[in-house]
Formats: C-alpha cells, sequence, structure tokens
C-alpha cells in the first residue's frame, strides 16, 4: 500500500469524526461533542505522520501519540 | 514472525483456532497473533490481537465480525477461557479479517506482525510469505522501528517528505 493512499484513510475516518462531533453538539450531547473532535485531531495527525513515512499502530484513544 | 504463543495464552489460542477452522473449513488461509501478547509485554487488560485471513469474506468488514462473533460467544464456554479468566488477565480477542488479496496488498497492520507476529496457522505458508517480503521490502527503504512507551512505531523511509510516495 502507499502512504499517501493511506493517510487519504485517516483523513476520511477524521471527516467522519466531525461530521459526529456536529451531530452530538446539535443533539446537546456536549460529552461527545467534545470527545469526537478529540478523535478527529489524532486521526488528522497520524495522517501527516503516515504521509511523512511514519506509521503508528491504530491505538484508539492514542494518548501518548501527542506526546512522542 | 517465528515467536511462541505465551505459555497463558496456548490453550485459548488452540481453542479459537479450532473454531475458525470449524466456522470457515478451508476457507480459512492463516491466523496470527500480534501486538502486546504476541511480544510477551501484555498485562492484565491487555487484548488478546488476533489478524485472521480466509477467502470469501463479505466486503463489509461490520459483517465480517458479526459473521464470527458466535465464535466469540463459544470461547467464552470453554475451559481454557474459564482458566484465563481466573487468573486475572483480560480474555477478549480482538480479531480483525482480511482476505488473501487483501494481505498480498500488505495493509498497515501488517507491519505489527513482521518482526514478533506469532503465526498459529498458515495454509501452504501463505502468510509467512507475505510477511517476509514485506520485512525485505522494509530492509531495502531502511524501515526502522521504534519504541514509544508501551508501543512501537515505524519509521518506513527516514528522510522522505511529500509528495514523495512510499510503498509498503
Amino acid at each position: 500500500m502507499r502512504n499517501t493512499e493511506m493517510a487519504s484513510d485517516y483523513v476520511y475516518r477524521a471527516r467522519r469524526c466531525l461530521r459526529e462531533a456536529e451531530l452530538a453538539l446539535s443533539e446537546k450531547d456536549y460529552a461527545g461533542a467534545m470527545r469526537r473532535p478529540q478523535e478527529a485531531l489524532e486521526m488528522a495527525l497520524k495522517a501527516v505522520l503516515r504521509l511523512l513515512a511514519v506509521e503508528y499502530p491504530p491505538t484508539p484513544g492514542n494518548t501518548t501519540l501527542g506526546k512522542s | 514472525m517465528d515467536g511462541k504463543v505465551p505459555a497463558g495464552y496456548r490453550r485459548l489460542l488452540d481453542e479459537y483456532v479450532s473454531l475458525l477452522l470449524d466456522h470457515f473449513g478451508r476457507r480459512l488461509i492463516s491466523v496470527c497473533l500480534f501486538g502486546s501478547v504476541a511480544r510477551g509485554e501484555d498485562d492484565v487488560e491487555s487484548d488478546v490481537d488476533v489478524l485472521v485471513v480466509a477467502e470469501g469474506l463479505p466486503e463489509d468488514a461490520g459483517l465480517r465480525t458479526r459473521e464470527t462473533n458466535w465464535i466469540h460467544l463459544k470461547l467464552r464456554e470453554t475451559e481454557a477461557y474459564r482458566l484465563l479468566r481466573a487468573s486475572g488477565r483480560n480474555c477478549l480477542i480482538s480479531d480483525v479479517f482480511f482476505t488473501p488479496e487483501e494481505v498480498e496488498r500488505h495493509p498497515p497492520v501488517l507491519l505489527d506482525m513482521v518482526e514478533d507476529g506469532v503465526i498459529l496457522y498458515d495454509k501452504n505458508g501463505f502468510l509467512r510469505n507475505v510477511l517476509e517480503g514485506l520485512s525485505e521490502k522494509l530492509r531495502r527503504m531502511g524501515a526502522r522501528r521504534i519504541k514509544a512507551g508501551k508501543g512501537r512505531y515505524w519509521i518506513l523511509k527516514p528522510g522522505a517528505e511529500p509528495p514523495e510516495v512510499v510503498e509498503i
């Protein structure tokens, strides 16, 4: 697989997370409206890493990612 | 990929492979343990990560999981599961399903198996061949695997910058 198509996959997932965040906000699910953008940010960051040919394991809620 | 199954998980994984064979029959191609349990770095909360390669899977990932959900329910009835639970370990098998064609395209999950995956079942050495091919490709690119906390990540091609396309 190419890193560009793998990065696209994470961008797709990040966009989905943002749409879910908007839905959560419209339904006054404030916890969801906070959590989903955080996941979107993680996905977007992983997409950038893939473009740099760095591959992180798909750990959900990977809190170490931003610290490394 | 020549590692051994940690002793505590051997019976559970034997039962699991046996149930996969019951379900898929000749369609089952490979089963590989990976992640923290395969590396012997598991703790009580670790999932047991397993790759399953089988022919004729549905396109939809959700359907793939639903089709084999009964295996997890059946596994809970086994003595191997009860013993492992009694020892305080998490017995949750977190399985991902791929067809042979998908595996040949080197999905990123294979990167977790190249160095320390433990092959539990492999028809005609299919997965071993794929992983050896990927390993050789990574070696040629100068790829490095870095330990970070409990996990690891790969620098597939040191110095690569967009718009360079890197293929594994």
